[in-house]
């Protein structure tokens, strides 16, 4: 997948050679997933230094206790799904993922991220405000979805819940995102005839 | 917006688009390319969906973050692991449990899968050994329905018992025993230096400086492994055997220690409220340590409320047969399940 570098087959071998104790296997599957993780927490947590610290947690603890570790059917599946597990123990996180509330504008993140992205172009930087504003659980599937481009089995296995459940989450979060774009983004013609 | 909400589910649902979408190229390129001029609000889906993938790929300042991240990483990798530290063992014992609970599923059934603390590897087809790292006893399900609950740090060898004559199970260390009854299958349980012969009953079996065989419920016969044919004694429940290594004796007794006979709290219940039957039967590879081959993309959607409760391994397979209208069979300790899939 574009957003990863490495292919599954690359990924089961540097996961093999990580489990037996190699470190450069270990440092290409941290570099392979790091971006997608990240990407994937800030959907859950949506803080910068939580996201860090639950990523450099679980590979300290991969690292750690990769004796104990099984042979994985797909390695970016079980990432996610442990970086998922980590951020859902810390208290204040699990609450907001769980209000399945719209998300409220945080001004100082606001700020930061009009600085952060003032590159960006137009269009995506709108369609992210609007997946911003998605509850939790909306913003999830749809990372999991379109940008992991996990199948719908896949996503209902990261988020432990049953294949009809994660597609009516898709389907509302879809729904939902068309709206809030068609309202604040009338301006995007091409988006909507 | 004129989508349907069929259409929109059945597109979000397609595989093939997601992956078209994001790199539109290669051998599907002109089928979708034609696919969206059919209607103009296609178009309007499509670019949705690569400004979804876009804007969420744009990460601004990922690149340092990796660094920072691989860094902190990096100065942790060597430190040992610091003993009596809460939170090292909480998180580690979390990243654990991830392997049994959520992970059965990435569990692969051809390794080693961990279970808070009990620790099951496969040698070769059908050899099974489980160790207790934990502080609690574990229980170790057999195919037969046996169930073993082993205390901590004691271990079993195991056949996944699909096939052969013999049910035979190796213990270092404590275990309580309750064993399905199958007449034309003896069960044995070799511990130290004495083997334990039982046809269905509860036991519990203590290797230490001794070796103590306890019985609770029906019968056993123990004898020392090594003479064949030598002195055998019968235990009936609440009787017991203190094996003593140095005196190299033999010595059937009430059970003393009542402890000995409580049977552990075991909970064998799979209970599945309109799950996916492949995570069903993924739960059951797991859990039995056997490797269950079947379609995946044919069973994703068949969906099953079923509760699973003490029967055997084949009992199970054979109510989930039932449900979906499959059948299964055992090839070279592969259980292979066939079914027609569902819509």
């Amino acid at each position: 997948m574009p957003q990863n570098d490495m292919t599954p087959s690359a990924d089961q071998s540097a996961w093999e050679d990580f489990r037996k104790g190699n470190r450069q296997a270990f440092e290409r599957l941290y570099r392979g997933h790091i971006h997608g993780l990240f990407a994937y927490g800030m959907r859950i947590s949506s803080e910068q230094h939580v996201v860090k610290d639950a990523i450099q947690d679980l590979f300290v603890e991969l690292w750690k206790g990769r004796a104990a570790l099984s042979p994985v059917r797909s390695v970016k599946g079980y990432l996610l799904k442990a970086l998922r597990y980590k951020l859902l123990r810390n208290n204040k996180v699990r609450t907001r993922y769980f209000s399945d509330l719209p998300e409220l504008p945080d001004l100082q993140n606001i700020e930061a991220n009009i600085l952060a992205r003032e590159e960006e172009s137009g269009r995506h930087q709108k369609v992210r405000r609007a997946i911003d504003r998605l509850p939790a659980r909306q913003q999830e599937v749809i990372n999991l979805r379109f940008f992991h481009a996990c199948s719908t089995e896949e996503v209902a296995e990261i988020m432990s819940v049953n294949y009809q459940s994660a597609i009516n989450l898709l389907h509302r979060a879809i729904v939902q995102l068309r709206h809030y774009l068609n309202a604040v983004l009338f301006s995007l013609s091409f988006l909507f005839f | 917006m004129s989508y349907s909400q069929e259409e929109l589910e059945a597109l979000l649902q397609n595989d093939d688009f997601i992956r078209w979408v994001q790199l539109p190229e290669g051998e599907e390129h002109a089928y979708w390319q034609s696919w969206v001029q059919q209607q103009p609000d296609r178009q309007a889906m499509v670019e949705l969906v690569r400004s979804i993938y876009a804007a969420e790929q744009a990460h601004p300042g990922s690149h340092d973050l990796a660094n920072e991240v691989w860094q902190a990483v990096q100065s942790q990798m060597d430190t040992p692991v610091r003993r009596f530290s809460w939170r090292r063992y909480a998180a580690a014992a979390a990243v654990l449990a991830l392997l049994a609970a959520g992970g059965l599923w990435y569990a692969f059934s051809g390794g080693a899968a961990v279970q808070r603390g009990l620790i099951l590897s496969k040698k070769g087809a059908a050899q099974i050994t489980a160790r207790n790292n934990g502080t609690a006893p574990k229980t170790v399900y057999l195919t037969d329905g046996t169930r073993i609950t082993l205390s901590k740090n004691s271990s079993l060898e195991y056949s996944n018992l699909l096939e052969g004559e013999k049910r035979e199970v190796y213990l270092s260390g404590e275990a309580f025993f309750e064993v399905a009854g199958d007449a034309q299958r003896p069960f044995l349980v070799y511990s130290g230096d004495i083997v334990t012969k039982v046809l269905g009953t509860s036991f519990r079996v203590k290797e230490d400086d001794k070796i103590t065989v306890a019985v609770k419920t029906g019968k056993v016969a123990v004898s020392r492994q090594k003479e064949s044919g030598a002195e055998e004694l019968i235990l009936l429940p609440n009787e017991q055997v203190v094996f003593n290594r140095q005196a190299n004796t033999l010595n059937k007794t009430a059970v003393a220690d009542a402890s000995l006979l409580q049977s552990p709290v075991t909970s064998a219940t799979l209970s599945f409220d309109e799950a996916p039957v492949t995570q069903v039967l993924d739960s059951l590879a797991a859990m039995y340590t056997v490797n269950i081959q079947y379609n995946r993309a044919q069973l994703a959607k068949c969906m099953v409320t079923v509760s699973l409760e003490q029967e055997s391994l084949q009992d199970k397979l054979e109510i989930l047969c039932k449900v979906l209208g499959a059948t299964y069979e055992t090839q070279e300790h592969v259980i292979y399940v066939r079914a027609q899939g569902c819509n």
